[in-house]
């Protein structure tokens, strides 16, 4: 336990880690003191001058960002003094700033506009009839990379940007340019700001100077919806927002979690949102009938799958996937079981590279659930070769496949020993070469469509929620289907939603002892048998 | 240069000569005496208490006893310890260090070698500002001089210590006069002002402890540890001891370099020194030390001294020593509008309170200087200026504002009359030339 000291914060007596700053003391309990330049995730800077406090006994008002907590410190954060070089710091924003917030994309999450809201009502000295006679000081718009734009006129100067691309992502493309007033952000000459993680560059921007080009004009962000999920994009599990406007996702922000992903994610993740709008997804029950696939009814589709896997008589595996969450893993293992089988496998994920920064890594495994998906079947490692095997020799007959890998094609041996099958079921939410060799076809929901649990690379089991309903169509979550199929089969698998489903897990694997779905919470919970975070802060 | 300097004391005595610059001149008037009596005679620990003792203060503006700094040093630790000489020198109306490095640079890297010796550095930099070509080229010159005699380099007179002195030009921003942003400027980034604390004395250039002195606080050290922190203290004040090298300019008949002891009369160094004000005209206003310290009327100056605790007492500030007289044919709100450019300009751009004040400043003394200005933009300056002071990382807000404020509070009329009729009211005569005779 680190020392405690005893501060006085507007009269209210707190008992403070030792060597913390007054603003993070502050901020940890409550008191909230306005701040543009800090960022926890990044360094001091202290040249914002916002978060200016006043300590007894000190000559001047000290920065409460860069100002470590002293036993006996008696602090105010609403004197006349702070108050007045609070709303003059505003001001001098104010002054040089274009007032273009109506057009402006930051409208709505802007930190100036919130703080003048809040702290700066005084009268406009800087009047508007001069500050339109102000020559333009720095040019109004500019492309620092192909993802981001910069309005330059708008910037505060807060260098977190700067920061960010020393600090996190250590590639330096920004820097200032110019001194005083004429400074601007800017690339140096031929290094566009194109790293893997600059997007971050925008979340974290108090204002509407650095903006992405994806969401540019998309949506105002008081329309946007907000809920907790996790990216799927690599195993590291970054915690995400992923926000909505009339069901349709418009953005994907990160999702502070110190124990993953600190404050950031990568771009990769954040804007792979885009093949949402892929034009092949599967919207009906789907079936065989000489050759290719066509849409039938719900109660057509029920009739062959329960005959064909009546039919298979206990030679029936479960192909598990990666993509999909631990609840929609198991429920396959439950329902195979149900029908006397017990072979299982989990395809093959994409390994791709992971992509090293000094205080961040994209994992090499493309699927946000590869321990996941092993430990719902309760197996070791992936592959499909032991069940090709098996298929190919006649034991295996029919086969329940979970999709939403669009990372792997299938294998030579895969496809031809999975066409040899007298059935396949798959459930899957776009067209894939999977799909393609269906017997009978399901519509799934996608990762932003469902709730369920995900488990990183570290062992951290985490809980994505449905933050938009499935397409039109009949897409349910893969489990739902699976439930409705046991229960044709006349099942009493007992089973209302997908904490049921994870409680019966847990109950079943080692891995996941001890837990809950409800105890996993926002942040997540490791496993037992893996703890560990993937980054320090 | 040789011809501005009107008086001389101990620091200057010998600079009028034709080859003042040369170490030959400068051994032949007892130079690197000091160095030898240093390495040869005192430990480090000593030297310092020496110049603690002396009451030397810092001669860059700030006034901060050197001795006491240089015992800021973290005792024992494992980090090399560096010596900056600040040479930055760009506050207007001050220019004084040039003295040093064109006529007499042995004398600064004397004191460079002793305050090394004292702090325990081993390298040395000199940082000076970077349009002071020549004089760097000089400096350079006497450094491979004073090495060649054995002065720096390895094993310094035959005494195990070992220093080497580096001269490292700036880019010519006025912020590289701030110790932590000549610290930045000096590991190759942009010039901004550090964050403190924590202070130099702790994590200075390269993270490790590095003390930043002017260069005529340096070269007040050869001198202390030659003749003593007693006789030191003889000259000057009680507690600003020793002599000051002014540098006049401005509406005087003579302008120029002064060598006086701290504490001379603002009114005896214009009028006996400097033969008084241009005739015809009267004396407007004094600012005392470079263009950053709130100015004195003319009404003001009666009894007040030049040293540091006089001039806080007038509610100014000895600074950087540089004398700036104004006559009355300059007015107050153009000087105020030219000091507002250069700070303006001169803004690194970190904190906002400068940044956009500054710049905020220059508009609103523009429209007043030409007649456009309202009553209000007087207040609304002085509030601006209010905003800045005490309110930045570096005291460049402060230099900013102390003399606009002092100009508003000081010249009120002169603003007031601007706006009523609406035009310039002061018939500006801007054809300064330094006087023949000079």
């Amino acid at each position: 336990m680190p020392d405690k000291v005893t501060i006085t914060i507007d009269g209210r007596e707190l008992s403070v880690d030792a060597g913390k700053t007054i603003l993070q003391a502050a901020l940890d309990n409550g008191i909230q003191i306005p701040h543009f330049c800090y960022h926890p995730g990044l360094s001091i800077a202290g040249n914002c001058r916002i978060c200016a406090v006043e300590i007894e006994g000190a000559p001047k008002l000290a920065v409460s960002c860069n100002e470590i907590v002293c036993d006996g410190s008696v602090i105010h954060t609403q004197s006349e003094k702070v108050l007045k070089a609070r709303a003059s710091v505003l001001e001098f924003l104010l002054v040089n700033h274009p007032l273009d917030c109506s057009v402006c994309d930051k409208s709505g999450e802007c930190m100036l506009q919130n703080y003048t809201y809040d702290h700066g009502k005084y009268p406009d000295r800087a009047s508007i009839d001069s500050r339109m006679d102000l020559p333009k000081i720095v040019p109004t718009t500019k492309e620092l990379s192909s993802k981001i734009w910069i309005w330059a006129n708008r910037c505060i100067h807060c260098s977190r940007c700067v920061r960010f691309c020393n600090e996190v992502t250590g590639t330096g493309e920004l820097t200032f340019v110019q001194r005083g007033a004429k400074a601007e952000i800017d690339v140096h000459p031929d290094k566009p700001l194109e790293n893997n993680l600059a997007v971050n560059v925008v979340d974290i921007c108090p204002v509407g100077a650095l903006l992405d080009k994806r969401f540019l004009y998309e949506c105002r962000v008081w329309f946007l919806e907000r809920r907790e999920s996790i990216c799927p994009h690599c195993s590291a599990g970054c915690n995400i927002y992923i926000e909505s406007y009339k069901n349709e996702v418009k953005r994907q922000v990160p999702r502070p979690n110190s124990e993953v992903n600190a404050y950031w994610i990568c771009d990769l993740g954040r804007h792979n949102f885009s093949y949402f709008g892929r034009d092949d997804r599967i919207l009906r029950p789907e079936i065989r009938s000489s050759g290719s696939l066509q849409a039938t009814s719900r109660g057509e589709v029920f009739n062959v799958i329960t005959e064909s896997l009546r039919a298979a008589g206990g030679k029936v595996a479960g192909i598990g996937s990666a993509q999909c969450t631990c609840e929609d893993n198991f429920a396959v293992r439950v329902l195979v079981e149900q029908l006397g089988g017990s072979e299982l496998a989990v395809r093959e994920t994409h390994r791709g590279h992971s992509e090293k920064f000094p205080a961040f890594e994209i994992d090499a495994e493309k699927a946000p659930n590869s321990i996941g998906a092993l430990a719902a079947f309760g197996l070791k490692k992936q592959g499909t070769d032991d069940l090709c095997s098996k298929i190919e020799s006649g034991k295996i007959e029919a086969a329940i496949a979970l999709g939403n890998e669009l990372n792997v094609p299938l294998s030579e041996r895969e496809r031809s020993a999975l066409g040899k099958l007298k059935f396949l079921l798959v459930l899957d939410s776009w067209r894939s070469d999977l799909a393609e060799l269906a017997t009978a076809l399901l519509p799934a929901a996608n990762f932003s469509e469902k709730e369920g649990t995900f488990v990183n690379s570290a062992g951290r089991v985490q809980r994505l929620h449905q933050c938009v309903l499935p397409e039109a169509g009949e897409a349910v979550s893969e489990w739902i289907w699976l439930k409705r199929i046991s229960d044709a089969l006349e099942g009493d698998w007992d089973l209302a939603g997908p904490s049921d489903l994870f409680d019966q897990l847990a109950e079943r694997e080692n891995a996941f002892k001890g837990m809950s779905y409800k105890t996993i919470g926002d942040l997540g919970q490791s496993m037992k048998s893996r703890r560990g975070s993937r980054t320090s802060g | 240069m040789r011809q501005i300097i009107h008086e001389t004391n101990f620091l200057l005595e010998h600079v009028k000569n034709e080859g003042s610059e040369t170490l030959e001149f400068y051994e032949g008037k007892g130079g690197y005496e000091a160095l030898k009596k240093a390495l040869k005679e005192m430990a480090p620990g000593e030297v310092t208490s020496e110049v603690k003792d002396s009451g030397l203060r810092g001669r860059g503006g700030a006034g901060f006893p050197a001795g006491v700094k240089w015992g800021f040093l973290p005792k024992d630790g494992d980090k090399p310890v560096y010596l900056i000489v600040n040479a930055d020198e760009s506050e207007p109306g001050t220019f004084k260090d040039r003295v040093f490095l064109e006529l007499y640079p042995h004398l600064l890297i004397e004191g460079t070698a002793i305050t090394s010796y004292a702090i325990g550095a081993h390298s040395a930099y000199i940082y000076i500002r970077g349009e002071f070509v020549r004089q760097a080229q000089m400096l350079e010159k006497a450094i491979e001089e004073a090495r060649a005699k054995g002065y720096l380099g390895k094993n310094i007179l035959g005494n195990g210590f070992d220093l080497e002195v580096y001269v490292h030009r700036g880019a010519g921003a006025y912020i590289c006069g701030e110790e932590t942003g000549l610290i930045e400027s000096l590991e190759g980034k942009r010039g901004y002002p550090r964050l403190k604390p924590p202070y130099p004395a702790n994590v200075g250039v390269f993270g490790c402890p590095t003390i930043v002195n002017n260069v005529e606080t340096i070269c007040n050290v050869p001198h202390i540890i030659e003749k003593g922190a007693g006789w030191y203290k003889g000259l000057g004040t009680e507690k600003s001891t020793g002599t000051r090298v002014f540098g006049v300019s401005g509406h005087v008949k003579r302008p120029g370099i002064y060598e006086l002891p701290m504490g001379v009369l603002i009114s005896d160094l214009l009028e006996t020194y400097c033969g008084g004000v241009r005739s015809g005209y009267s004396l407007k206003a004094v600012v005392p030390g470079g263009s950053s310290v709130p100015v004195l009327r003319a009404d003001e100056i009666d009894g007040v001294k030049l040293d540091f605790e006089s001039c806080a007492a007038a509610g100014t500030m000895l600074g950087s020593a540089g004398v700036i007289v104004l006559d009355d044919s300059v007015c107050m709100v153009d000087a105020g509008l030219n000091l507002a450019k250069f700070y303006a300009h001169e803004s690194c751009g970190q904190c906002t309170p400068c940044r956009e004040g500054c710049w905020w400043m220059v508009g609103i003394l523009d429209r007043l200087e030409h007649g456009q200005g309202k009553l209000e933009d007087i207040d609304l300056l002085a509030d601006i200026c209010d905003n800045i002071l005490f309110k930045t990382i570096c005291p460049l807000g402060d230099a900013a504002a102390m003399p606009i404020e002092s100009y508003v509070k000081k010249f009120r009329g002169e603003f007031e009359q601007h706006v009523k009729e609406g035009r310039c009211p002061v018939n500006k005569d801007k054809s300064i030339k330094v006087p023949e005779n000079a």
